[in-house]
């Protein structure tokens, strides 16, 4: 019985060598080629299963003026037929773009404090304490928490008769009312917050294990050579930690981008529109005005805006070894 | 110890304690609350309760047992129902997950299929592509009448796998360089925002009665997190040397026992971590089973969400404890893998 290793040559090499008849049975499972496309075509026959049909039916959906409330279910929907018609609605509206903007905005301010925070913490943790173990453990659980619990928890948190108000109040010593999520600039803030607040943790961790797998004397000869503090942190640490840095924004980002549980529990986008990212704009259009063409032209806009943004994002991320071997190369050499 | 030193340690203390203390409080104001009787949930009165006065299980009762129909939904008296559909759906969509995502991610990392980077415009210029081939059919399909059947939808499917892949070879004729490859759709999936697909996805589990089903829930779970499965797997399949593999099938074992036999018993560990991981991705999904869910399957963080009662209002104290019932398991599940956690959030790209 002839079989082929799995890194051996492509079997008619082999089989010519051998002297042996080229004859392929379907489904052979010692076939290279046959046992690896059987282990991926599982995955790919689901992923095109559920790319190919809710592609197609939303271009096709986007491209009507159909919706559940104009009559006839979506099949019929080419009586509606009208082109791009959404297409230049979507270009025009001023509440896409601003939702669009806001998600970026809220991206860009949160998971810059979410990386700051991190790492800051991640100074705190780097040496042995004691409790450090429990203080670790606390500080992890924020990003195991249900998202939806926690966006009640903090609807809860940022009630005016609340127990963050109640906390200020001390603070300052006199009674402080203040409706959080009922006017524009406090919502904002108070979703920031909650989302800084969930997903600090995993920043912290990134960066911790990041500090903790520096080599340790090239510290310790920085130390020696009379480096302040801020020079390690900014010529040694910095340089070296880059890669690892740029991957855990990306992740977060990419996240972020998504956000909609604790937006939709805390302010539902309110007040007005002040808190409506691109998912809850998305979730409005679609669900309570009851436009699911205009939603589906909407939908397919951000596919192409976040295919483009990903292919550039998903870079580092792509080939994360041979980055971090070049980093380590930059961080010893110079 | 010299004086700096001590210093030095008060003050890192003085600022975990802060800093821990401001990260930990939201959750400890959920646990309070979830003790917490009637008259201590808000503080209208002006004074606010920091602790349960009067602790009880008052909220876990109200939560768990049966109130006629009193205080809840038309048909759900009691949280009961939505704790089983959240662990019947998220327990199968972790084993429909780890199936699809362990299988592909040893291929990936055998048989490396990672073509590398894809272009934004070979990856928009593929998809518009199969738009333009694929939308006549779409309208005929529907003149016929049969998209809307499960028979209509999966001949469509099929005609546009075929069309893909031809599309793939023509680009590939004109195009040196990646034209797509596994790898990259499934991270890809993960960078959409779940709405954006979700009015499709919705017209199409209503053609296969998938709506407000457990097994409607399982497959749509198992394909959002199954590039995870794929990403964390890989990595960890990556760790085991090829050579076992191929010392095993030179002792003459099939490609398939070798997988089975000695690759899978050595990652054990990275696949049972990688199942809790998916499992606390699948539980705390709110989104999906928002629009998928009506009556009868609805998960817990949409049950916790219609939590209102007509006739006592806000139920602050049912909410909270069932809260802390649905975060006990992802906490300790979580604890239990945070070595892994960060592989698993960074899609593998950071092993620690």
């Amino acid at each position: 019985m002839q079989r082929n290793a799995v890194t051996s040559l492509p079997r008619e090499k082999q089989a010519g060598q051998a002297g042996y008849a080229r004859r392929r049975r379907f489904l052979d499972m010692n076939d290279v080629r046959v046992f690896a496309a059987s282990l991926t075509m599982p995955a790919q026959i689901v992923l095109l299963l559920i790319i190919i049909f809710p592609l197609l039916t939303e271009v096709y959906i986007s491209l009507t003026a159909w919706t559940p409330t104009r009559g006839g279910d979506w099949t019929q929907a080419y009586q509606f037929w009208d082109w791009g018609h959404n297409y230049a609605l979507v270009f025009q509206d001023l509440a896409f773009w601003q939702a669009l903007g806001r998600t970026f905005l809220i991206v860009a301010v949160a998971v810059t404090l979410e990386f700051l925070l991190g790492l800051g913490l991640a100074f705190l943790f780097m040496d042995d304490f004691f409790g450090k173990r429990v203080f670790y453990a606390l500080m992890l659980v924020p990003m195991m928490i249900v998202p939806a619990v926690a966006g009640y928890v903090f609807w809860l948190f940022f009630q005016s008769n609340g127990p963050l108000n109640a906390i200020i109040s001390l603070v300052i010593g006199r009674p402080f009312e203040l409706t959080w999520l009922a006017t524009d600039l406090t919502a904002m803030i108070a979703v920031i917050i909650a989302e800084v607040w969930q997903w600090t943790p995993l920043m912290f961790l990134i960066m911790l294990s990041g500090l903790v797998g520096l080599p340790e004397d090239q510290m310790r000869a920085a130390t020696m050579l009379g480096a302040s503090f801020w020079q390690k942190f900014r010529y040694l640490m910095l340089p070296m930690m880059k890669p690892i840095i740029i991957i855990a924004l990306v992740i977060r980002g990419m996240e972020a981008v998504k956000i909609f549980d604790m937006i939709y529990l805390m302010t539902t986008g309110g007040p007005a529109q002040a808190t409506e990212t691109i998912s809850i704009y998305m979730y409005k259009v679609a669900f309570q005005q009851v436009r699911w063409s205009y939603a589906a032209a909407a939908a397919m806009t951000i596919l192409v805006i976040m295919t483009i943004i990903a292919s550039y994002a998903l870079r580092p991320l792509q080939a994360p070894q041979r980055q971090l071997a070049a980093s380590t190369e930059i961080g010893s050499g110079e | 110890m010299s004086k700096a030193n001590i210093w030095r340690t008060v003050l890192r203390y003085v600022l975990v304690i802060i800093v821990v203390g401001m990260f930990t409080f939201p959750t400890y104001w959920m646990v309070s609350m979830a003790f917490k009787p009637k008259g201590e949930w808000s503080s209208a009165a002006g004074t606010i309760y920091w602790v349960p006065e009067n602790p009880t299980l008052d909220n876990f009762d109200t939560v768990l047992t049966e109130y006629q129909g009193k205080f809840f939904r038309a048909n759900q008296s009691s949280a009961l129902p939505s704790i089983r559909s959240s662990i019947i759906v998220s327990v199968g969509a972790t084993l429909f997950a780890l199936l699809l995502g362990t299988l592909a991610a040893y291929g990936l990392s055998r048989f490396s299929m990672d073509t590398g980077d894809l272009p934004w415009y070979i990856a928009l210029g593929r998809m518009a592509l199969l738009i333009i081939a694929m939308l006549p059919f779409m309208v005929l399909w529907a003149r016929l009448g049969i998209i809307r059947y499960w028979y209509g939808i999966l001949t469509f499917t099929l005609l546009g796998i075929g069309v893909d892949q031809a599309i793939g070879r023509l680009l590939a004729r004109f195009y040196k360089g990646p034209t797509g490859s596994l790898a990259f759709s499934i991270l890809q999936l993960r960078m959409f925002p779940p709405m954006a697909i979700m009015i499709p996805v919705m017209l199409m589990w209503s053609a296969f009665k998938l709506v407000d089903t457990w097994y409607g829930l399982v497959i749509i779970y198992g394909v959002v997190t199954f590039p995870f499965v794929v990403w964390l797997m890989k990595s960890f399949f990556d760790e085991v040397p090829r050579e076992l593999d191929e010392a095993a099938i030179v002792d003459g074992s099939s490609n398939w026992g070798a997988f089975i036999k000695v690759v899978l018993p050595l990652v054990k560990g990275g696949l049972a971590s990688t199942a809790l991981f998916v499992f606390i991705l699948n539980w705390s999904d709110f989104l999906v089973a928002l629009l998928l869910t009506t009556r009868y399957w609805p998960t817990i963080p949409v049950f916790l969400n219609t939590l209102v009662s007509s006739e006592i209002g806000a139920q602050h104290g049912p909410k909270a404890a069932l809260g802390l019932l649905a975060v006990i398991p992802p906490v300790v599940f979580g604890l239990m893998i945070q070595r892994y956690l960060v592989r698993g959030l960074t899609f593998g790209a950071i092993k620690k």
